[in-house]
This record gives C-alpha cells, sequence and structure tokens, in this order.
C-alpha cells in the first residue's frame, strides 16, 4: 500500500514537475534517435565502401587439364556488363608452401591475362605438388583469391602416343615424329612384317626432324611405332599404331630386262647400218671414183700411142688427141 | 639435370655479380668436392641438399620475379631429389661417415663466416659447382 501510494504520490505530479519531465522525455528520445542515426551511419557506410570489392567476385571453379607436359589452368570467367575483367595467376611450389609459406610467385605469361586459362607449363618445373590461385581485376579493385582445391603435380600429365610421319625417300625408311619439346625422348621400334626377323630400336631425342631408319629391301614391307618418354616424371606413353612401307622391288628388275633386251637388239642392227652408211658417205665425200666416158676411153695400147707420137707427129697429133688436152677442153 | 644447370645459367651472371666477397668459397674450392669418395657421394648429396634448402634458399630475399622463378624452379626440383634420396637411405645405402660429416660441417662453417645476405647471395652463386658435381656422380653411378 505504501509502495502504490508512492507511485500514485509519484504519479501525481505538481504541474511544474511535469514539464521538466516532458523536457526530460523528449531529450531522451532525441538521444535514442541519435544514437540510432549514428548506429544505422556506422553499419551502413563500411557496406557503402565495400559495395565495389563485392561487385568483383572471384573466380570460380579451378581446374588443371594437362596433357603432354602442357599444363593449362582454367576457371569460370567473371563476367561484367562493359567491363573487361583481367586475371593475375600465382603459383606456389612444395617448396615454397613448407620453408617459405607466405611466398607466391607470379605466373610467367599470366600476370595480367585476360583470358579465363593460363599456361603454366613454364612454371611448374619440377616433379612436386604445385599450390596455384587466381583473382580478378578491374581497374584498381581486385577479388580475392581462388585457389585449386587439389595441389597440381606434373606426373599426373596425360601422355599420348606420338604423332607420327612414315615415308619412303628411294629405298631410304624415313621417320618424322611431332615435336613435344625438350622434356621429350622417343623410342621408334621397326620390324619387317611377315619376315620372321627381329625388331629394331632406335632413340630420338628430339621430335620435328625426319631421321633416316634403315635401308629397304624388297620384299616384306618395313613396320614402324613409336612411344613418347618423359624422364622428369619417369613415365612412357603408350606405343603409336604401327605404319608400313615397302619398296617394289620385284616388278622393276623385269621391265629393266625388258628394256635392256629392246636397246640391245636396236643397238646390234642400227650400229652397223650406222656404220656402213658412213662409210659410204666418207667414201663418197673423200675419195670419189672418177669414169671416164666411153667416148674418151683409149683403146690403143699406150706403147703404140706414144711411138705414135714420136713418128708421125702430126698425123698422130690429129687422129689421136691426149687425153689431158681432151679433158682440158671439156671442163 | 642438363635443364636445372640452363634454369641457372640465365640467372647466373646477376647472382655472381651481386657477390662481392670474390676472395672466399662457402662450398669448399672444387677440389675439395672431387676427393668426396663414391660411398660418401649419398651422404654429402643430401646434406649439401638440405643446406641450400634450410638456409641459401630460405635466407636469400629476391625481389625481381623472373630471378624468383628460376631460384623456385631450383629449390623445387632440390626438394624433389631430395625425396629419391630418402629412399636411398631406407634401404641404408646412405651412410655418412666421418669425412662426409666434416665436409658437410666445413660448409656450414664458411657460410657462417659471413653476414646473411652475402653468404646466401655467395653459396646462389655457387650452384653451377654443385650441379656439375651432382651431375658428375649420377653419370658416373649410371655408367656403372
Amino acid at each position: 500500500m505504501a509502495g502504490v501510494d508512492r507511485m500514485l504520490h509519484c504519479k501525481r505530479n505538481v504541474p511544474g514537475q511535469s514539464k521538466s519531465a516532458k523536457q526530460t522525455l523528449t531529450m531522451v528520445l532525441k538521444g535514442f534517435r541519435t544514437s540510432i542515426i549514428m548506429w544505422l551511419f556506422y553499419t551502413l557506410i563500411p557496406c557503402l565502401l565495400t559495395d565495389g570489392g563485392e561487385a568483383l567476385p572471384a573466380p570460380q571453379n579451378l581446374s588443371v587439364h594437362s596433357a603432354n607436359m602442357k599444363h593449362l589452368l582454367m576457371w569460370s570467367p567473371v563476367v561484367l556488363p562493359r567491363e573487361t575483367v583481367y586475371y593475375s595467376v600465382e603459383y606456389q611450389g612444395e617448396y615454397e608452401s613448407l620453408y617459405t609459406s607466405h611466398i607466391w610467385i607470379p605466373s610467367k605469361w599470366c600476370s595480367p591475362i585476360e583470358d579465363a586459362e593460363c599456361d603454366v607449363s613454364d612454371d611448374i618445373t619440377a616433379t612436386v605438388p604445385y599450390n596455384l590461385r587466381v583473382r580478378a581485376i578491374l581497374g584498381s579493385q581486385t577479388s580475392a583469391w581462388s585457389i585449386l582445391e587439389q595441389p597440381f603435380n606434373r606426373n599426373s600429365t596425360i601422355l599420348t602416343p606420338p604423332g607420327m610421319e612414315v615415308s619412303r625417300n628411294g629405298f631410304h625408311l624415313v621417320i618424322e615424329l611431332e615435336d613435344l619439346g625438350p622434356q621429350f625422348e622417343f623410342l621408334v621400334v621397326y620390324w619387317r612384317r611377315e619376315l620372321d626377323t627381329k625388331e629394331h630400336a632406335k632413340v630420338l631425342r628430339r621430335g620435328g626432324i625426319p631421321v633416316h631408319l634403315e635401308t629397304m629391301e624388297p620384299g616384306a614391307p618395313y613396320c614402324v611405332k613409336a612411344q613418347a618418354q618423359v624422364k622428369a616424371i619417369g613415365r612412357n606413353s603408350a606405343f603409336s599404331q604401327a605404319e608400313c612401307v615397302e619398296v617394289q622391288g620385284e616388278a622393276l628388275p623385269l621391265v629393266l630386262a625388258l628394256f635392256a633386251f629392246v636397246g640391245f637388239m636396236l643397238i646390234l642392227v642400227v650400229v652397223p647400218l650406222s656404220i656402213w652408211k658412213m662409210g659410204q658417205l666418207l667414201q663418197y665425200s673423200c675419195c670419189p671414183m672418177v669414169v671416164l666416158p666411153d667416148t674418151l676411153k683409149i683403146t690403143n695400147s699406150p706403147q703404140k700411142l706414144i711411138s705414135c707420137r714420136r713418128e708421125e707427129v702430126d698425123s698422130c697429133a690429129l687422129a689421136v688427141p691426149s687425153s689431158e688436152e681432151l679433158f682440158q677442153a671439156w671442163i | 639435370m642438363h635443364l636445372l644447370e640452363e634454369s641457372f645459367q640465365e640467372i647466373k651472371r646477376t647472382v655472381q655479380t651481386k657477390d662481392t666477397f670474390q676472395n672466399i668459397t662457402i662450398l669448399s674450392p672444387v677440389e675439395t668436392l672431387r676427393s668426396i669418395k663414391p660411398v660418401d657421394v649419398c651422404c654429402v648429396t643430401k646434406n649439401l641438399l638440405e643446406f641450400y634448402m634450410d638456409r641459401v634458399f630460405k635466407d636469400h630475399q629476391e625481389l625481381k620475379p623472373q630471378i624468383l622463378r628460376k631460384i623456385s624452379g631450383i629449390a623445387n626440383t632440390f626438394l624433389y631429389m631430395q625425396k629419391t634420396l630418402q629412399q636411398c637411405q631406407v634401404q641404408r645405402r646412405c651412410h655418412c661417415s666421418e669425412e662426409a660429416t666434416n665436409a658437410t660441417r666445413t660448409v656450414h662453417d664458411n657460410y657462417e663466416q659471413l653476414e646473411i645476405p652475402s653468404a646466401a647471395i655467395k653459396s646462389l652463386g655457387e650452384l653451377d659447382v654443385f650441379l656439375a658435381w651432382i651431375d658428375r656422380n649420377r653419370q658416373e653411378t649410371s655408367a656403372a
């Protein structure tokens, strides 16, 4: 009862006291309002400030695709309308993660890069697990780092059978393998199909260059297959499909023999004919045979002619003129 | 191995130019390394790999990305080599004799004679000596 009386007493304010209570209440309300405003201010400002950073999301779905020691880090692109987003890639070998864990090294070719993929083959230079991370860049803004879930070790690369071109250069068996870089060597195996001969093997240190394997003989075809080897990771690819070539030996000598026979027969006939003809030509051109016409032929013997000339010069001279004089007159 | 030596050759000049203490060697003279007996090669190689990984690469603060990449490549390859040698250790083929232990201690003592940045850069510059020694031993082992 006394408390209630006190309350009632308290409630029953005199007019002067109610005015100051009202003022107090107003002041309290004002203070409360100010606090709310200040609270809202302090909570919203950071949101306003970080609004730009949150608009640049970190790249997602990081993965590595690796084949023949070419390692490609890929991720889902960050797409912003009317904006070109760049990316920065960093890596950390197992050494760094164990001994200097704060050190991340910028990728050789991808700091920065525009595409949503990065060839990290020149960064991954040891056969240990590597951590990889990417972030997006837009002007002065950068996203948070996205890290590859599972560290990547280059010994997990897929090795495919090497591309191979087998050809014949005359009787030479020539092979050219695709150039896969300095990490690769190739084991080339070749044999003669259908013949029970052993296989031959040759190691090639580089691809991209034609190499002579063997000088071929006619008969059975030569078959070749090749395998890629990577010493740095101690692994080899499967062998390529065998490719075979052969030289046409049997038909060739027959044709040659036929031609040789025909040529020989021609020679047997043509050459003597030519010689004879040449001989005739030479005879006529160098030493032609002169045949005196009948009218110039002397029927009496030379002795009679000479004695005739001595005894009866005039008569003889008139009757039988000398052949030289006749000739000169005739010419 | 050749790729490793080629990798170092690209930064060798830059690194060795920074070495200002030309009269001192840390890795001991080449003759000392050559005098290591074949039976001690595994132990000395393992110890020197640890020396480089625990001290030299950690102590050296590299700022240029191109050189940092090459050193990282060498350091990670050393880590791979060390893992391989650990298999030898498991098979008890990597015993450390007194001579091998002394040779290792000499290298550490030489390193501590200089201040860390200078010691680290000098040891980095001597990497070609170490790599050539490893390569020679590897060839001799495969020829044997």
